[in-house]
């Protein structure tokens, strides 16, 4: 059996469908927008309209950034504000129903 | 000892099943809530984008943009070779929605029309200049040398025309007297090019006629009635009863987008060409115009949740995604060539309710970006920034066009 997790690894360690697990993948989908927006490649949305974002005859690389950046704009707008709310919802929902068990006393 | 997060966070303790079932029943409510809530956050009311008097200030900020790039050749040349990569109609579309939009801001706003005759000026001599020392070819996809245009000399309607609306806007804003014979000569050409198709219909490519390009055209001929006293309305009326029997699409009853010189239909109606092709003929025929902007609307205008936007075929017609549409988003259908015309015949035809969900789809998904009083729309390009600005500020040229034409009779 796996040893129970500690420290940051128990926090980094949360499972998907737990309000601590969604709220990290809340923040890890801001932090990398804020990444994508700082490098500037709001610009690259261009390709949307069909424009090219560098001029180029080929914008192999320029159009993963632009798709890369519209992907995490709509997950920033959309999928972070869900699983934010879902976070508190969830948090609520197992609050209301039976409490979770303690975990077991160290043995020393 | 390093303390871990409290159990409630993880749902330590929690049954597996109890676990997936809140944490799903969560999320499900959580969308619930927010995914109706979105377009409230991207609300921008239709006033602060057009008015039926002033510059609004969102327009303003457009345009903003424009004079920028028009003033500062390392902006324009930036921008234009991005779409000049793609298409070269573009750069040329592009000047001449600017130079309609600059007309009207300068016809809205006197105080700061000198900046404005200015940057139409630059872009209507480099315009010109371009045209006679590279050819018509330079604006034209490169299909336009596949094989010989019907006319010899070849001319293509879609350079004509349009130069004859960029001259005719900058006469209508204040008088040139150097373009009097160069407005005229284009005027002539559209008019003898267009009397003689057997559908009163130029080309624009090879044998390629375009309802975009010809109802440009009709636009730029009223201008001459109202600048130069010229009469087509004879012209005019045998145009629209040739364009209601030989080039409307009998599923749709709207206008088709493209056909040969003897009438036979290539495209049948297209988003990126209807919306254009509905506002020029507000010049020639307002019923016409307003029951092909209806119909348009109604076939391929969509809205959802409070976002809006143009599909670019209607349903019974199935046509090839090209660089007009642009990328096509599949499902919802959404044409940004299409979407961005849309913004043009909502404004001119006073179709508030859409105007307001176009706007809401532009701030949530055009990506704006505004930079120093100047604002931009990363997924658009310079050309559909022009017609998002055009479609802003269209009114009083159109309006300046009718009072001459009545006067002159």
């Amino acid at each position: 059996m796996a040893a129970e997790r500690t420290g940051w690894r128990a926090w980094l360690g949360a499972p998907l469908l737990s309000p601590l697990g969604l709220l990290l993948r809340a923040a890890g989908i801001a932090a990398v927008f804020a990444i994508l927006h700082a490098f500037g490649l709001r610009e690259y949305a261009t390709i949307l309209c069909g424009s090219s974002p560098t001029g180029g005859p080929v914008d192999g690389i320029a159009a993963v950034f632009a798709l890369a950046y519209i992907l995490f704009w709509f997950l920033f707008v959309l999928g972070v504000p869900i699983l934010a709310l879902g976070a508190g919802l969830q948090a609520l929902l197992l609050r209301l129903g039976p409490r979770p068990a303690p975990p077991p006393e160290e043995k020393a | 000892m390093q303390e871990g997060p409290p159990a409630i966070l993880t749902a330590a303790g929690v049954s597996r099943g109890r676990r997936v079932a809140s944490g799903g029943l969560a999320l499900a409510a959580a969308a619930a809530v927010w995914v109706p809530a979105v377009p409230l956050l991207f609300r921008v009311s239709p006033r602060d984008y057009a008015a039926p008097e002033g510059v609004p200030p969102m327009a303003r900020a457009l345009a903003e943009r424009h004079l920028q790039m028009w003033t500062r050749p390392e902006l324009r040349d930036q921008e234009l070779a991005r779409m000049r990569a793609r298409n070269a109609e573009w750069d040329f579309m592009g000047r001449t929605f600017l130079v309609l939009a600059l007309a009207d801001m300068g016809l809205r706003d006197p105080s700061g029309a000198e900046r404005n005759l200015e940057v139409i000026d630059r872009i209507v001599e480099e315009t010109l200049r371009l045209e006679r020392e590279k050819g018509m070819f330079f604006f034209l996809m490169p299909y336009a040398r596949s094989s010989p245009f019907r006319a010899q000399p070849p001319r293509s309607l879609f350079l004509d025309g349009e130069i004859a609306l960029m001259l005719g806007a900058r006469r209508l804003l204040k008088e040139r007297e150097d373009f009097k014979p160069l407005f005229a000569e284009r005027v002539r050409i559209v008019a003898e090019s267009m009397a003689r198709g057997p559908v009163l219909c130029a080309e624009s490519y090879p044998d390629e006629c375009w309802m975009f390009c010809n109802t440009a055209a009709l636009a730029a001929l009223r201008m001459a009635e109202a600048l130069d006293g010229a009469d087509h309305a004879e012209f005019f009326s045998r145009w629209l009863a040739t364009a209601r029997s030989r080039l409307t699409d009998r599923a749709t009853g709207l206008l088709v987008s493209s056909f040969t010189c003897r009438g036979s239909v290539l495209d049948g109606p297209e988003g990126s060409s209807i919306f254009m092709a509905a506002h020029g003929l507000q010049l020639v025929d307002e019923d016409f115009a307003r029951d092909q902007y209806r119909r348009a609307r109604s076939e391929l205008g969509r809205t959802l949740l409070g976002f809006g936007w143009a599909r670019e075929w209607p349903v019974s017609w199935t046509g090839p995604r090209d660089i007009d549409s642009g990328p096509v988003i599949p499902l919802l259908e959404v044409s940004a060539g299409s979407s961005g015309l849309a913004f043009l015949g909502a404004s001119a035809f006073g179709d508030d309710a859409f105007l307001a969900r176009l706007l809401t789809t532009l701030d949530f998904a055009g990506f704006p970006r505004t930079r120093g009083g100047a604002l931009k729309y990363c997924a658009s390009n310079q050309v559909g920034d022009a017609v998002i600005l055009y479609g802003a500020l269209q009114g009083p040229l159109w309006r300046k066009i009718r009072e001459g034409t009545r006067r002159g009779r």
